[in-house]
This record gives structure tokens, C-alpha cells and sequence, in this order.
């Protein structure tokens, strides 16, 4: 069941957060998780350190603390699949750049999922349905997968944070919500490009939608690239229920 | 909707068609190797005067009617520059009568267009148009903004509008990757970005690489990339030569940007199996087509 935005317009009771290894500072506030998949891209998992996560970290980390989340930031070992789980029932905010996929679960039943990195070359997976029990339908904002095949229109992701999966259009609103996942394959290099360019548009503080069609309208993609969003295109990206930071927008 | 084709004040299909090299106007600072883009800051910054992009907004607007976007009174011109492409842009945003961005235009130094965006929810209820018909529309709109489309294009579903629309940039059979006209349509047609990149060519080699001297020198590489015992899980799937971005993809002392210009190399995709497989699909090694150097490459999680 997804709840409405009218429920939740009490600020949460938010403690401030623990830092656990190279977790970043946060703040009390709305809460929000950035998680990177970095094991699986360094030595000795491979007999390189690929650059891009540490790049994409940055990114979203410094990103999300602009727009105001409390923000939790977690790469290496630290981000494990219990972090995750234990954190999201207060997460406004979230963001992972990992493996995804559509995983199969013991239940019989295919969710979207990404694999954690708990200091190991391969993750255990983290599936839609572990998050949507945890979060009970709880409201969130802004939402970024930033892996592959989580922004299918089969995807099973956006309903774990209580984002359906429609367009709002000119005066209308789903809620100050917005989800952003990637469709099909996703090479790193174009992530990271539709990635920066988003968070950058996101601070001119004109709002979600126009950061994506700003980012994604661009081109410029090393490989085929497709993107996609649900939620509310005028929308500031901000954390909590109430945005006074847009002027024009929820 | 009838378009208008539009002079610009210098035609950016020959200079893709011809290699020449990117040109900056004159006086335009841009991207200095002193202030290179870093990760975690903004990859785009105000430079020049407030008022020194403002002659763009009219050009700006003229190509809007070309394509049969409706204009809007408000708009704010500002000179950017963008540290990811080391390339300097004038960055027109039209608003409506809200203060609310409708449209986004981004013009180069001499006029031409990089980037343009409606900045407005696509209508998903819009009866859909198919693809024989979006290739024609995109035709239309490459055509009335003067931007190159040779040829046939590669239409695809884009998720979040309707349609992709592409003409990747080819030179002399040789695909630039990360290059070319790139339009994304609504499902009824109306033009919802257009990009096109065109970057600076660096100068062939004298002598090329063999494929078959590439995939060896791919296969030495690949076994210091992948350590055992994942090794056999990494077999070369394909080799191709294509102009490319060098980047710091296996080297993270290398500047965070791609190279802005663009070296030819053998494009090496290599394809993961078995446990490697479950956390890396594959990736890419971009190898000098001259000297076998590692330029950088891609991973595919």
C-alpha cells in the first residue's frame, strides 16, 4: 500500500547519525544514505582500482549534503546489505551505485536488487522487497539507482520507497518525490556523466525534472544510455515533506 | 508544425564531416590544465561578465521558432563554462510567466548549437507515434536547427519521453564514440532535447596497430587487470577501432574529465563469466591504435 503525501507531514524524529568507517559526517535533520560498491572495482577483487566509484561517491555525497539531507555516506566495506536495511526506514534520501539487476529471490519471485559491499568482491543482493518491508510504505524524496536495469519499467524499486512509478505533470503532484533509475545496461562512464550533470543542475535550485532533462537531453553517452524518472518533475529535490527552497515548485 | 531551417553564423555539419578541430572564439577563456574538474564539485561555472552572453538570447530565440517551441518573454543568459567537456557555452533558460524553466539552450562560441532541452513533464497519455514517423520528425528538427544528420539514424525507444533519435559520428568509417546528433522526441513527436558533440580529432598514427597485435596486447593487459582467479573468467569479446575519450578508468591519477580530444584506439570489450560476472558484466579497454598505450576504457557493472 502506498501511502499519500498528506500522512506524513510531521517532520521525522531523526537522531543524528553514527559514522562507521568511511561514512562522512551527517546532521540532524532529514536523513539520507549514499551508498558506493567500491570492493568490487579495486584490488585485490580485480588488478585495478577503477576510478569511477570513488568519482560517483563524491558526487552524490556532496550532492545530497547541498540539498539538505543528514546525510550517511558509505563505500568499502562499511555498506553492508544490513546497513542498508537498518537505516532506510529513516532514509528520505537514498542513493547506491552498485550491480543491479532483476534477482531471483527464495520466495520464487524475481525483484530488483543490488548487491552490497561488505569488503567482499561479490555482494549479497539487497532486494526491493527487504527494503519495502523495513520502509511499511513510508514516504520518500529523492531516489537515485545508479546501476543497471533498476529504471525499467518492470522495475519493482520505486515501490519500495513508496514512489509510484507515474509522471506528474504541470500543476499536478505525486508529493515532493523523484525517482531515477537506469534502463537496460549502464556503462560507468555514462553514469557518471548523466550522474554529474544532474547534480549539478539540481543545485541551481530549479528543481528535479529540470535537472534530468537538463542532464539526460544533453547526449554525449560513450554507449547506448537510456534513463528514466517517476515522481514529481517540479520539485525541488530537497529533503522533507515541505520545500520552501523552489518558489514555483511542491 | 511547419518548420523554418536557420542560418547560424558558422555550420557546424562541415566541421564535424571534415575532423576540423573544435574552435573557441577568441577572447572565451576555457578549462585550464591549472583548474581541472575534480569529482564532488560542479562541473559547470559562470565566467566572463554577467552581461557577456546576453547577444545570444535573440539567437536563441529565433532557433526556438524554428522549431516550433513557443518562446517565452523571460529569459537569463549566462556564459559557462563546463569543465567535463573543457569547452566553454552561452547557457540561455527561458521562463514562463511563473519563473518556472521552460527551455534550455545552449549555444557555442560561434553560434551553433551543443544542447537544447523543454524543460516541461511529458504528456504520457499523448497518442504514441511509431518509429518510421520519429525518424522523420527527428529529420525535420535536425534539419531546422541546422545540426548534422547523415544518413539514416538509429531510432529507439528513450523511456522517459517517446523517442531517441541518434546519428552517431562516423570519420572515414571510423566511429567517434561519444560524438554526434542525438534527439529525444515526446511519444507524439514534439521535440524534447537535442544535443550534438563534436569533439577535437587528435591526429592519426603514422602506423596503426594490427587487430590482431591489439587483442594480444589486450590479452597481456587483461592479465594484470583481472588477478587469478578470475582470470579465465575475462575473454575478449570483440575489437574495433573507434576514436575515443581517453580517461582515468584504470588510472585514477589521471584527471577526473575525459580528454577532450579524441584519440583513435582499439576498443577491446571484454566479457565477464561465472562469479566475475555477477558483480561486473565486462568492460572496455581503449589501447592507442599506435602504440598499444592504455588510454583508459569503461566498466559495465
Amino acid at each position: 500500500m502506498v501511502r499519500r503525501w498528506g500522512r506524513w507531514l510531521a517532520p521525522p524524529l531523526v537522531a543524528p547519525l553514527l559514522l562507521l568507517g568511511t561514512a562522512t559526517a551527517a546532521h540532524a535533520g532529514y536523513q539520507g544514505t549514499v551508498a558506493v560498491n567500491d570492493t568490487a572495482f579495486t584490488k585485490p577483487c580485480l588488478g585495478f582500482e577503477s576510478a569511477w566509484p570513488d568519482k560517483m561517491y563524491a558526487a552524490a555525497r556532496d550532492a545530497f549534503v547541498r540539498l539538505g539531507y543528514a546525510t550517511g555516506a558509505y563505500t568499502g566495506a562499511p555498506f553492508t546489505k544490513a546497513l542498508i536495511l537498518a537505516r532506510t526506514p529513516s532514509d528520505w534520501g537514498f542513493y547506491v551505485h552498485s550491480h543491479g539487476d532483476r534477482y531471483y529471490n527464495a520466495d520464487g519471485r524475481y525483484y530488483s536488487g543490488f548487491r552490497d559491499d561488505a569488503g567482499r568482491c561479490s555482494g549479497s543482493v539487497v532486494y526491493s522487497k527487504e527494503i519495502a518491508a523495513k520502509r511499511l510504505g513510508r514516504q520518500s524524496n529523492l531516489v537515485l539507482m545508479s546501476a543497471c536495469h533498476l529504471g525499467e519499467s518492470t522495475t519493482t524499486m520505486p515501490g519500495a520507497f513508496a514512489i509510484e512509478m507515474t509522471k506528474a505533470r504541470q500543476l499536478q503532484s505525486n508529493g515532493p518525490e523523484f525517482y531515477v533509475g537506469y534502463v537496460g545496461d549502464a556503462w560507468d562512464s555514462d553514469e557518471a556523466t548523466f550522474e554529474q550533470r544532474f547534480w549539478d543542475a539540481l543545485g541551481t535550485g530549479t528543481g528535479v525534472g529540470y535537472a534530468f532533462d537538463a542532464a539526460y537531453g544533453a547526449g554525449g553517452w560513450r554507449h547506448p544510455f537510456g534513463a528514466d524518472w517517476w515522481g514529481t518533475y517540479y520539485w525541488s529535490g530537497r529533503a522533507g515533506p515541505i520545500t520552501t527552497q523552489c518558489p514555483y515548485c511542491v | 508544425m511547419e518548420l523554418v531551417r536557420i542560418s547560424v553564423r558558422r555550420s557546424l555539419a562541415a566541421a564535424v564531416l571534415a575532423a576540423i578541430p573544435l574552435v573557441t572564439a577568441a577572447g572565451l577563456s576555457a578549462a585550464s590544465a591549472a583548474d581541472p574538474f575534480v569529482a564532488g564539485q560542479p562541473a559547470t561555472r559562470q565566467v566572463g561578465p554577467p552581461d557577456a552572453a546576453a547577444p545570444s538570447v535573440d539567437h536563441a530565440r529565433r532557433l526556438l521558432r524554428a522549431l516550433g517551441l513557443r518562446d517565452t518573454p523571460g529569459a537569463a543568459a549566462l556564459r559557462v563554462e563546463d569543465l567535463l567537456e573543457s569547452a566553454t557555452y552561452d547557457e540561455v533558460t527561458f521562463r514562463d510567466e511563473r519563473g518556472r524553466p521552460t527551455l534550455l539552450v545552449r549555444l557555442r562560441p560561434d553560434g551553433s548549437l551543443r544542447h537544447l532541452a523543454r524543460l516541461d513533464a511529458p504528456d504520457t497519455t499523448a497518442p504514441r507515434i511509431d518509429a518510421g514517423r520519429a525518424a522523420s520528425r527527428a529529420k525535420a528538427v535536425a534539419t531546422a536547427s541546422d545540426v548534422p544528420h547523415p544518413g539514416e539514424p538509429v531510432v529507439r525507444d528513450d523511456p522517459s519521453s517517446g523517442w531517441a533519435v541518434a546519428w552517431p559520428r562516423v570519420e572515414k568509417s571510423v566511429p567517434v564514440l561519444g560524438d554526434g546528433t542525438w534527439i529525444r522526441l515526446d511519444r507524439d513527436g514534439t521535440v524534447r532535447s537535442v544535443a550534438i558533440t563534436a569533439a577535437a580529432l587528435a591526429g592519426q598514427p603514422s602506423a596503426a596497430l594490427s587487430e590482431l597485435a591489439a587483442r594480444q596486447l589486450a590479452e597481456r593487459a587483461l592479465d594484470r587487470l583481472v588477478v587469478e582467479p578470475t582470470r579465465p573468467q575475462a575473454r575478449i569479446a570483440d575489437a574495433r577501432l573507434a576514436w575515443v575519450a581517453p580517461n582515468d578508468t584504470f588510472d585514477a591519477s589521471r584527471p577526473d574529465a575525459p580528454d577532450p580530444t579524441r584519440r583513435l584506439a582499439w576498443v577491446i570489450r571484454v566479457q565477464t563469466t561465472g562469479p566475475l560476472a555477477e558483480r561486473m558484466r565486462g568492460f572496455e579497454l581503449d589501447l592507442d591504435a599506435g602504440t598499444g598505450e592504455l588510454l583508459g576504457g569503461d566498466v559495465l557493472e
